[in-house]
C-alpha cells in the first residue's frame, strides 16, 4: 500500500514536470514579444536599443530556453512565480488571492456532481423506462451537450436580468460575506456542476442496470431483503466504482470550465486571470496560471486514485 | 410441441436453421435507426450539411452585409431572427455558421483520428522504451484540461480556421492514442497475430492490415462522439475571442457578441447557442446509435 502511494506520487511528479516543460515551450512560442508590448504601452517615452536589451536581461529573456526553464522551475519550487512583465505585480501574491475563488467554486461543483449525479442515476435505473427515467436521461443529455457559456448567459438573462433574483457578476469569498457569496455562487456553480452531474448520472445509470442483473443481486432478492436494502447496500455500492473512475476526468473538466464560467460571470479567479493574461500577452502570468491549474488537476486525480482502494477492497496494489 | 417450447435453446436452434442469412448492411441500418432519437440526430446532421453546402442559396441575406439603419432590429418577416449590432441578419449568419462548425468538427476529428491511430498503434505494438515515452507523454497531456491545451495552441497560432483546427485536433489527440493503444494491447495477444508473425509478416503489415481494421468500430464511434466535443471546443474558443476571427460567422463568437444586447434582443445570444447544442446533441446521439449498431459490447466502455 505504502509502496503504491509512493509510486503514484512519483508518477504525479513526473506528469507535472512533463506538462510544465510542455507549457513552458508552448508559451515561448506565443506571438508578441512582451518587452515590445511593454514599451508600446509607455507612449511618449522612447527607449534606446540598449535599454531594451537591459530589460530583456532583467527578465532573463536573453538566456537560452532550457536555462530559462531551469531558473523558472527552481523559483517556482521555492514558491516564487516572479513578477508580471506587463503590469509589474507579484504573480505569486495575485495567485494567492485568485486561487481560493476558483477552488471554492470548483470544489462546490465537484461535491454537487458527486452527490446529485449518482442519486439521479440510481433513481433513473431503478425506475427504468418510466417517466422519471426519460426525464433524467434527457436532462443528462442536455447537461453534456449544452455549451457552458451559453447556459451561463441564459441564466443571467432569466434570473439576473428578467427576474432580478441573483447578482449577474462578481464573487465574494464565503468567509467575507456568506449570504452574498451564496447568491453570487448559485449560477456559476450550476453551470460548472452541469457536466459532472450529467456524466455521473449517466454512468451511474448504466452501471446500475448492469449490476442489477448480477447473481448476488438475485441472491439478495431471494433472501427476502427489502428493496431499499438490495439497492443501497448491494447494488449502489458496487455500481459506484466506475463512477469514481470518472471523477478524475470530471475534475479536469471543472478546472477547464472555470476559464469559461469565470469569463461569463466576471469572477476574479484563476480562469479569468489566465484568459486576461493571454489576451494581454503576459507570458509569465499565463505560465504560472497553467502550472497551478495542472497542479490542481494532478493532485485531485491522485486523491481520486487513492480513494479507490478504500472504496473497492478488491483492488490490489501491485 | 410442448416439449420443444419448454426448452428455449432447442427452439432457437431450429429457428436458426430455418432463418435466411441476415443481410449485414440491412441489420446495421435497422439497429442504427431503431431509436427515434437517433433518427432525430441524423436529421439534424443532414439539415446542417445541406445548410453548409448551400448556405448562399438558403440564407435570405449576405452574412456580412451591414445595414446600419436597421441595427438590433426585433424579429419580423424580413429578418426572422432580427439583426445584430451592426445590422447583419442573424438567421443568415447562423446558416453560414454551419460551415465553420462542420469544417472544424469534421476536419479536426479526421486529423486527430489519423494521427492518433498511427501513434496509438505504434505505442500499443512497440514495447519498452518507445511505448513508455509515448504513454507517459499521453498521460501528461491528459492531465491538461482539453480546453486549456486548445486555448494555448490557438493563441500561439493566432486563431482563424486553420489555427483553431490544429488547436482542437491536438487537444483531442491524447484520447485517440489511449483508445487505440489500449485496443492494440489486448488485440496483439490473439492467436491470429501470432500466426501472422510466425509466417514472417512485417510489423507494418501486422499493424495496418490486422490490428488497425480490428480497432475500426471503437474508432468510428469515438470519432462521432468527438465531433460534438470538437464543435463545443471551437465554440468556446470563439466565445473567448481566441478562436475564429470576427467577420467569419462562428456560433461561439455570435453568442459572445449578443451577450451585451441580452435585453434588446436575447435571440442574438440564444439562437446561435441553441444551434451549437442541437448539433452537438445530434452527433452524440448518432454516436450512441453507431455504437449499438457496430458493436454492442462497447456499451459503457465508450
Amino acid at each position: 500500500m505504502v509502496a503504491y502511494i509512493v509510486r503514484r506520487m512519483l508518477h504525479a511528479c513526473v506528469v507535472v514536470l512533463l506538462v510544465s516543460i510542455l507549457i513552458f515551450i508552448i508559451i515561448r512560442l506565443l506571438p508578441g514579444d512582451p518587452i515590445i508590448m511593454l514599451l508600446n504601452q509607455s507612449t511618449g517615452v522612447s527607449f534606446t536599443a540598449e535599454q531594451i536589451e537591459d530589460l530583456r536581461h532583467q527578465f532573463g529573456l536573453d538566456k537560452p530556453i532550457p536555462v530559462q526553464y531551469k531558473d523558472w522551475i527552481l523559483d517556482v519550487l521555492r514558491g516564487d512565480f516572479g513578477i508580471s512583465i506587463i503590469n509589474r505585480y507579484n504573480i505569486g501574491a495575485e495567485i494567492a488571492k485568485k486561487l481560493p475563488v476558483t477552488l471554492c467554486l470548483g470544489l462546490t461543483s465537484f461535491v454537487i456532481g458527486l452527490i446529485i449525479g449518482p442519486i439521479l442515476g440510481v433513481i433513473s435505473a431503478v425506475r427504468r423506462g418510466k417517466a422519471v427515467d426519460t426525464l433524467v436521461t434527457i436532462a443528462a443529455n442536455i447537461g453534456i451537450t449544452a455549451p457552458q457559456f451559453w447556459v451561463g448567459i441564459l441564466l443571467i438573462f432569466l434570473f439576473g436580468l428578467k427576474l432580478g433574483w441573483l447578482p449577474i457578476y462578481g464573487y465574494t469569498l464565503p468567509w467575507e460575506d456568506f449570504v452574498m457569496s451564496v447568491k453570487q455562487s448559485v449560477m456559476p456553480v450550476v453551470v460548472l456542476a452541469m457536466f459532472p452531474v450529467a456524466s455521473s448520472a449517466r454512468q451511474m445509470r448504466s452501471s446500475m442496470i448492469e449490476v442489477m442483473h448480477e447473481d448476488y443481486i438475485r441472491t439478495a432478492w431471494a433472501k427476502g431483503l427489502k428493496e431499499k436494502a438490495v439497492i443501497i447496500r448491494h447494488a449502489v455500492k458496487n455500481s459506484l466504482i466506475p463512477v469514481v473512475t470518472l471523477q478524475g476526468l470530471l475534475l479536469r473538466n471543472i478546472v477547464g470550465g472555470s476559464v469559461i464560467v469565470e469569463t461569463v460571470f466576471v469572477i476574479p479567479g484563476m480562469g479569468k486571470f489566465m484568459i486576461d493574461s493571454m489576451l494581454a500577452h503576459d507570458y509569465t502570468v499565463v505560465q504560472a496560471c497553467a502550472f497551478i491549474m495542472i497542479l490542481v488537476v494532478v493532485i485531485s486525480n491522485l486523491i481520486v486514485d487513492l480513494s479507490y482502494g478504500w472504496l473497492d477492497p478488491r483492488i490490489r496494489y501491485d | 410441441m410442448t416439449e420443444l417450447k419448454s426448452d428455449p435453446a432447442a427452439v432457437f436452434a431450429v429457428e436458426d436453421d430455418l432463418l435466411p442469412p441476415v443481410n449485414e448492411t440491412r441489420r446495421f441500418f435497422r439497429v442504427l435507426f431503431s431509436r427515434k432519437i437517433v433518427v432525430f440526430g441524423a436529421a439534424i446532421i443532414f439539415i446542417t450539411i445541406v445548410c453548409a453546402l448551400f448556405a448562399n442559396g438558403i440564407a435570405p441575406f449576405e452574412p456580412n452585409k451591414q445595414d446600419l439603419k436597421n441595427v438590433l432590429a426585433a424579429p419580423d418577416f424580413t429578418h426572422w431572427l432580427g439583426t445584430d449590432a451592426i445590422g447583419r441578419d442573424l438567421l443568415s449568419r447562423i446558416i453560414h455558421g454551419t460551415r465553420v462548425a462542420l469544417l472544424i468538427g469534421v476536419g479536426t476529428v479526421v486529423i486527430s483520428a489519423i494521427l492518433g491511430s498511427v501513434i496509438g498503434l505504434v505505442a500499443g505494438y512497440a514495447s519498452g522504451f518507445l511505448q513508455a515515452i509515448i504513454m507517459r507523454a499521453t498521460d501528461a497531456l491528459m492531465a491538461l484540461p482539453p480546453i486549456m491545451l486548445a486555448l494555448l495552441i490557438s493563441a500561439i497560432l493566432g486563431g482563424g480556421v486553420r489555427g483553431v483546427m490544429i488547436a482542437v485536433a491536438v487537444s483531442l489527440l491524447p484520447g485517440y492514442i489511449r483508445l487505440i493503444a489500449g485496443q492494440v494491447l489486448s488485440l496483439k495477444e490473439n492467436d491470429y497475430i501470432m500466426a501472422e508473425r510466425s509466417m514472417g509478416a512485417s510489423r507494418t503489415r501486422i499493424m495496418f492490415r490486422h490490428l488497425l481494421p480490428n480497432c475500426m468500430s471503437p474508432l468510428i464511434v469515438q470519432m462521432t462522439m468527438m465531433m460534438g466535443l470538437a464543435i463545443l471546443t471551437e465554440a468556446s474558443l470563439s466565445f473567448l475571442s481566441l478562436g475564429i476571427i470576427p467577420p467569419t460567422p462562428a456560433w461561439g463568437a455570435m453568442v459572445y457578441d449578443g451577450y451585451r444586447f441580452l435585453l434588446r434582443n436575447p435571440l442574438l445570444s440564444i439562437a446561435p447557442g441553441l444551434s451549437i447544442m442541437l448539433l452537438v446533441f445530434a452527433f452524440n446521439m448518432v454516436g450512441d446509435g453507431l455504437r449499438d449498431a457496430l458493436d454492442p459490447r462497447l456499451r459503457g466502455a465508450l
